[in-house]
């Protein structure tokens, strides 16, 4: 444990320097915008150059860009930030969105990945080389080559008239118990509220989530595969185990790299929803984002961006603890 | 007497005559090339024989070739320019003339056409300014097409560059590549392209007022009308901005597989004796590692349009007039349900492009593994007879 906690450590050090570089990456990327932010702020062309002034003071613009960038990130990481645009809390902002939208949308895409994903991959391993294989294969494959807006158009065409799918406004419950709705609901057995978000919730996460199957499928049937033509597996068949034991075990050496590639995709699923969220007209984090990048609200975008740097950074990491507990063998 | 050679179906000679002429053009620049590689030319044989015995692997060089042939030719068989909008008088349907914007008449009798389902004028049907969408597919597949070549000739070997180079050298570069390279991996992809090719129409606008010569070659390449020049920076951006999120992954990739390629005796060997090290990482190296990463090449191809149609459905990248298969779904959108065609078309031709390429990338996975072609060399190998004419000895 000793080890688990210093590894811990390291990984905590690094990660700060990988969050500067980030935002200030985002920062940079913002600051090539030409002209003054402040006029664009402000409201444009016809903005009064005393209202410019205050802005500039107010957000130090003609300070050089290490004490601006210091002082956007002290605001944000302080929860003080006010976007010039929107004036509205930043960091308030992205973590309703995040509370109301984006977690529950990415955690059914998610859980939409994990139910089709691997069942569908250990299918495909197990029937190497016939046509279920062949189907499968091809069906993960369109997974990766869907243009899901496409897509989206087309199910919503022909889901709406039979009453599957709302495009209506987003379902916000009328208590509040962990401000999350969809703790909330759960908690209090309201399923009237949860059939609602899920009504509105589900075409958009099985969309977002089809190229994750794409990609979750092809992996696990080939961790299987490689899985399967280790020698612990001669020696089970030999043995006389039973078919569905023998799978058990080989599913549980080729665990490894698809807990790696799910937490990967959960940090993309994350902010990845941008163009579903478009689609559906779910005020979600990446919806909020392409807002702050069009309005050219860096501080809005540099804490959007620090939320989900960080929840990637954090599920990587229990992706490296999963590890240990997946295959003993790891040490840290 | 007997003699082993390769049953050969028309796909394998036509495959045959394609690495013949590639040879003898190769041969011709640098002499005894052919003689000297007899080996290398064989197996590149083998792998065509294998990609045409593989299903998966011929309908998508099929779709591949098909999407190439209608992205070059696209611009010179549309039966009308991107941005002509089509006038109907009285009862005959009149091309608008070259000259884009076209004014209506001031008759009774002319309308423009449009949102028009298919029919014999316009093929696939029209768009809300009566023009034709036939026309703006095919040259939309242009746009496509040179987005994605102008992106993966750059993007992905930036990563491949960085990735030889932390993994050769190791210790504190490499440290310090993979940081950077983390910083580029915890954004998700395309939030760091929208914001990227948001901020850079202004810059890129700027280089192509003083360089208007490569203005002039983007405007050929991508076939649009000069007079929509100024259209070009934000499609120029798209493609700056997938060439610096294009390359994380490959850097990941290639540090991990030039990690343990550096291991091999091979590469001690060349140390011992004295070649430098960019001619081991470029020579030695790569070429032991380029399957994988043909592989992912291949796909990323499709990737890449992917991306841009997402882009461009967002409202970045192409904007009007120009012709991208993202932004007529985009613009197509509004009239959804009723002006079906807007969207599913453009839609279409996206997802079999981008099939076409994975299909290809899935096929050649098997194609380059070495095992696999000695089985394809074994299949179609067959023993026959030659009659040999029997010389008196």
């Amino acid at each position: 444990m000793a080890d688990l906690r210093r590894f811990l450590i390291r990984r905590f050090i690094t990660f700060i320097p990988t969050l500067i570089g980030a935002t200030l990456l985002v920062y940079f990327v913002a600051a090539i915008v030409p002209g003054n932010p402040a006029r664009l702020w402000a409201g444009g062309e016809k903005a009064s150059a005393e209202v410019v002034q205050r802005i500039i003071e107010e957000y130090k613009l003609n300070e050089p860009w290490y004490i601006q960038y210091y002082y956007f990130m002290k605001m944000v990481l302080t929860g003080k930030a006010i976007s010039p645009v929107t004036h509205t809390n930043v960091w308030a902002e992205v973590l309703d969105r995040f509370k109301t939208v984006t977690l529950p949308l990415t955690l059914l895409s998610f859980i939409f990945i994990i139910v089709i994903g691997i069942p569908l991959g250990i299918i495909s391993a197990i029937k190497k080389d016939t046509v279920i294989d062949m189907i499968l294969r091809i069906f993960a494959l369109t997974g990766i080559s869907m243009p899901i807006f496409w897509l989206a158009y087309l199910l919503i065409a022909a889901l709406t008239g039979r009453g599957l799918v709302t495009l209506a406004g987003f379902p916000m419950p009328d208590y509040s118990i962990t401000g999350i709705p969809l703790i909330d609901g759960l908690l209090k057995g309201d399923f009237e509220y949860l059939s609602q978000l899920l009504k509105r919730l589900w075409l958009p996460s099985l969309l977002l989530s089809y190229a994750g199957i794409g990609v979750l499928v092809r992996l696990v049937r080939n961790s299987f595969l490689d899985a399967y033509s280790s020698d612990f597996v001669d020696f089970m068949i030999a043995r006389g185990f039973p078919r569905r034991r023998m799978y058990i075990h080989v599913l549980r050496n080729a665990l490894a790299p698809i807990v790696t590639v799910l937490g990967l995709q959960f940090g993309g699923l994350l902010a990845g929803a941008v163009i579903t969220e478009t689609i559906f007209g779910l005020p979600g984090m990446g919806s909020y984002m392409i807002r702050a990048i069009n309005n050219f609200d860096y501080l809005s975008l540099m804490a959007g961006v620090l939320y989900v740097a960080i929840i990637f950074m954090i599920v990587n990491l229990i992706v490296d603890i999963l590890y240990a507990v997946i295959d003993p063998r790891v040490r840290y | 007497m007997a003699e082993e050679v390769y049953e050969k179906k028309v796909l394998d000679r036509i495959s045959d005559a394609l690495i013949d002429g590639l040879v003898s053009i190769i041969d011709k620049v640098k002499p005894g090339w052919r003689v000297k590689n007899r080996g290398r030319i064989e197996e590149w044989k083998l792998m065509l024989y294998a990609l045409n015995r593989s299903p998966v692997g011929l309908l998508g060089t099929s779709l591949v070739v098909l999407f190439i042939i209608l992205a070059i030719a696209g611009p010179f068989i549309a039966p009308v320019s991107y941005d002509t909008q089509i006038i109907f008088c009285d009862r005959d349907a009149r091309l608008a003339p070259p000259r884009t914007t076209v004014q209506i008449p001031d008759n009774p009798f002319c309308r423009k056409l449009g949102l028009k389902p298919g029919n014999f004028t316009m093929l696939l049907g029209g768009d809300d300014y009566g023009r034709d969408l036939w026309s703006r597919v095919l040259y939309g597949a242009r746009t496509s097409l040179v987005v994605a070549i102008i992106v993966m000739a750059v993007g992905p070997w930036i990563g491949v560059l960085l990735g030889l180079v932390a993994g050769y050298y190791g210790g504190k570069i490499d440290e310090l590549l993979m940081r950077i390279t983390d910083v580029f991996l915890v954004f998700p992809g395309l939030i760091l392209a929208i914001a990227f090719s948001a901020v850079l129409p202004y810059r890129i606008q700027d280089v192509l007022s003083v360089h208007p010569l490569l203005a002039d070659v983007m405007r050929v390449l991508f076939a649009i009308k000069p007079e929509n020049e100024p259209q070009l920076a934000s499609l120029l951006s798209v493609i700056v901005a997938l060439w610096l999120v294009w390359w994380p992954f490959y850097a990941r990739l290639v540090r991990g597989m030039v990690l343990s390629a550096k291991e091999n005796t091979y590469v001690e060997a060349a140390k011992a004796l004295g070649v430098p090290s960019w001619k081991i990482m470029f020579k030695h190296i790569l070429p032991n590692i380029a399957g994988p990463i043909i592989v992912f090449y291949t796909m990323d191809f499709g990737g890449v349009i992917l991306t841009e149609a997402g882009l461009s459905f967002l409202g970045l990248g192409a904007v009007p007039p120009l012709a991208d298969w993202g932004r007529i779904i985009y613009d197509g959108s509004r009239y959804f349900p009723d002006a079906w065609w807007l969207v599913f078309f453009p839609g279409l031709f996206i997802f079999l492009t981008v099939l076409g390429f994975n299909l290809l990338g899935d096929a050649l996975r098997d194609v380059l593994d070495p095992r696999m072609r000695r089985s394809i060399e074994f299949k179609i190998k067959k023993r026959v007879v030659v009659e040999e004419v029997s010389s008196g000895s």
